[in-house]
């Protein structure tokens, strides 16, 4: 009888932990990965690789020089490591993406306090470093060479996006092609379908609700509309579904209630097509969903659910 | 596992809770147990004001004599369990440390009745309460609220009352001693329900069973259509297998859809709930006027050997019932009173049980669940499942913080304990714990103590 547990109730758990969460959000990016080492080739592995293994150690051995404890086996920081390699180009100097992995672990994540603490979507805001940084200050390259072995019509050596903003129509790429990712950018982003494949994977093992996603896609098609561009052509370029299935979605930079999520995943579209539409830079997917990181306590204020029976008069 | 189970869990249904059901002694007859050479009899049976002994060391006593009694109103008297001497009157040192007065019997063996043992004599309505305070029965679903209370109080509302809803919810995991209830005595069932709308003059009476249940409702559909014309206003109502649909307030709103305010009583909204067990051993008490000296028990946990439903003189050592079904087939590790959502974790199985032990269980190593705590992800599942739509996160992050204000915003009081946001924690995080923690320090504070 010595060995009796005395706990509080309840004395029974769900099967369901946070690693079997950040293991299922691991499997549910292999798709985007496997296509994105199709279409920009196999230095897309290591990268991503690299990015992983980056976070990982930066996690660990800040936590150690802090005498915290060891947090790498929840896999959070491996889920972060992929994302953010998802966000580079495919032949993104190695030093480079080491260094931006290990910014945004101890930046953005670990001096918040590690997982679950973090203002702001680590992989989204080490893109947004990326961006300024490494591209606007160093020169690097933001979007990957195809694969040469690939064979598909030519287009230049930039976004689509620009091609559309420059009037040159007939580089730009079919819905088709939009859909399978067959286009220049960054690791993770291009094939929608790979996305897609994930992102249902997660609905379907409930580690993510539609709230967010389909808020989110929807509303930048519609918004897309409104502003007299191809709704369409809005959802299938840029990082639409990357952010909005695996990056908006992130538990803890995003709001707990549901009326929350939709209000956030609203938020996050009006900035994209925002800045898409009027701004001078095109990345409105990190902008929007970085700006609407910050304002979850706010949301998650205004969105608290009503209590039963709370303010209910005797009948 | 059932493979059904196993499907929900891996698939669509992950959000839902998904509490397991674990009925495994349904279709197990109820074995009556001998009495056992002695039993310790707490004198905190009920919710309310312990009760003090009446009796002392070396009386003898006999099957269903007043023990233990109190004036308060807010209790009920205690009648020994078995025939034979008061051995001893002592502190008993209970399993959350504190202790509390325990009249210890030795039995004779003979189980001999109290000879004044008569039906009771009801003309009035003062008349029934005081039956029922005399019956010794409180809510034997778990609650232990003293039932004359529950009845008495009210008396002053009587003309609001519209609806009396009979708890056979039984929504905690393995328990199934309702449900035999229902199976073995469903008159006197029928009965008590017939006493008690009577006395409240209501015309609308249900009986919430969960739908994984079947067998009961069929069974007892068909004894209340063969019987229409003596139970003209009794019905079933099927619930939904979803934990914690026993929960008072979450089976008012599954069979009535009203909801009751926070901080009011069922009461308030026309409704006054009774658990199965409860009512049928009130139908006894009238028939037979032998109070509240035994229940059925239902055991259970992957260490018991034989797991059923054994019917037990009340004050009976959690061992000795142990014993009766065949001992541990293994090392135990976990060693429970009541269900594995609620129920309370014993340090020893030389406890007795109580008037509201609706099961023991006894489990193995395997059946332990990890408590390491790792950090908050935020994923909000606590916040889905919650049954009073609060947000157990957000209170625990305030109770650790201490942060008083905020904390008075969460709607605290609204939680019924039922430990679901603690269950579905993919973190393992205490949420249900700290909420009472927290419950606690808004107490203090409405006292005017320091935190």
């Amino acid at each position: 009888m010595k060995n009796l547990i005395t706990a509080a109730a309840p004395h029974i758990a769900s099967p369901f932990k946070t690693k079997g969460i950040m293991l299922d959000v691991i499997i549910a990016l292999i798709p985007a990965l496997i296509a994105g080492a199709i279409i920009f080739g196999p230095r897309v592995l290591l990268v991503t690789v690299i990015s992983v293994i980056s976070c990982v150690l930066s996690e660990f051995v800040f936590r150690k020089i802090l005498k915290k404890s060891t947090s790498i086996s929840d896999l959070s920081a491996v889920v972060t490591g992929i994302i953010l390699a998802f966000n580079m180009p495919a032949h993104f100097p190695l030093w480079a993406t080491a260094l931006t992995a290990v910014v945004t672990i101890v930046l953005l994540k670990e001096l918040f306090g590690g997982l679950g603490f973090n203002l702001v979507n680590p992989a989204m805001g080490g893109r947004a470093l990326l961006r300024i940084f490494m591209v606007v200050m160093l020169g690097l390259p933001i979007y990957g060479q195809l694969n040469p072995n690939l064979t598909f019509d030519a287009i230049g050596s930039a976004t689509p996006m620009v091609y559309q903003a420059a009037g040159a129509y007939e580089y730009v790429p079919s819905y088709w092609q939009l859909f399978l990712g067959l286009r220049f950018g960054t690791i993770g982003e291009t094939s929608k379908i790979a996305l897609l494949i994930g992102g249902l994977y997660l609905m379907f093992k409930r580690v993510i609700s539609w709230h967010i996603p389909v808020t989110y896609i929807g509303s930048v098609f519609v918004l897309s509309f409104l502003l007299g561009q191809d709704p369409l052509f809005g959802i299938l370029t840029g990082g639409i579904f990357l952010g909005g299935f695996f990056m908006a979605t992130d538990y803890t930079t995003s709001p707990m209630t549901k009326s929350g999520k939709i209000i956030f995943a609203f938020g996050i579209a009006l900035i994209t097509v925002g800045i898409r539409h009027f701004g001078v830079f095109y990345d409105g997917v990190a902008f929007g969903i970085i700006t609407m990181n910050l304002l979850v306590p706010f949301i998650e204020k205004l969105t608290k659910p009503k209590a039963l029976g709370v303010n209910k008069e005797v009948v | 596992m059932k493979l059904s189970e196993k499907i929900n869990m891996l698939s669509m249904k992950s959000t839902k809770a998904n509490v397991p059901h674990h009925k495994n002694t349904l279709h197990k007859e109820t074995v009556h147990m001998p009495a056992p050479d002695y039993v310790k009899m707490r004198m905190d049976q009920h919710i309310g004001t312990p009760c003090v002994p009446v009796v002392k060391e070396g009386d003898s006593v006999k099957v269903g004599q007043v023990i233990a009694q109190s004036e308060a109103l807010v209790a009920a008297p205690i009648h020994a369990s078995v025939s034979g001497t008061i051995e001893k009157i002592e502190e008993l040192v209970l399993d959350n440390g504190q202790t509390v007065k325990g009249i210890t019997i030795k039995s004779d063996g003979n189980q001999m009745l109290d000879e004044a043992l008569k039906p009771p004599l009801i003309e009035n309505e003062v008349d029934f309460i005081r039956a029922v305070r005399e019956s010794g029965i409180v809510g034997l679903g778990g609650a232990s609220f003293p039932t004359h209370v529950k009845l008495n109080a009210s008396q002053d509302m009587k003309s609001n009352i519209d609806t009396l809803i009979i708890n056979g919810a039984e929504c905690e995991p393995y328990i199934t001693s309702d449900a035999r209830e229902i199976l073995e005595n469903p008159y006197d069932l029928l009965e008590g329900i017939q006493a008690v709308s009577q006395h409240l003059n209501v015309k609308e009476i249900m009986i919430g069973i969960e739908d994984n249940n079947q067998q009961v409702i069929q069974f007892l559909s068909d004894i209340l259509s063969k019987d229409r014309e003596t139970y003209p206003h009794v019905s079933i109502k099927t619930l939904p297998s979803i934990y914690p649909q026993g929960a008072e307030k979450i089976l008012i709103k599954s069979c009535t859809d009203r909801v009751v305010p926070a901080g009011k009583l069922p009461l308030d909204v026309g409704i006054i709930v009774l658990n199965v067990s409860t009512t049928a051993s009130l139908a006894r008490y009238l028939k037979t006027g032998m109070p509240l000296t035994s229940r059925r028990v239902t055991v259970d946990g992957s260490a018991v050997s034989n797991p059923g439903n054994v019917w037990v003189p009340i004050g009976t050592m959690v061992k000795d019932i142990i014993a009766f079904c065949g001992g541990y087939k293994e090392e135990v590790h976990m060693l429970l009173q009541g269900g594995p959502m609620m129920g309370a974790a014993q340090e020893t199985d030389e406890l007795p049980i109580i008037k509201p032990t609706n099961a023991v269980l006894a489990f193995g190593k395997s059946d332990m669940k990890e408590h390491e705590e790792i950090a908050c992800i935020r994923c909000a599942r606590c916040i889905d499942v919650c049954p009073v739509n609060i947000m157990p996160v957000s209170i625990d992050q305030n109770v650790r913080l201490k942060n008083l204000d905020e904390l008075q915003t969460l709607d605290l009081d609204v939680c019924i304990n039922c430990g679901l946001c603690s269950f579905v924690c993919p973190s393992n995080r205490t949420l249900v714990q700290n909420i009472r923690v927290g419950k606690g320090m808004l107490r203090k504070l409405a006292e005017g103590g320091k935190i």
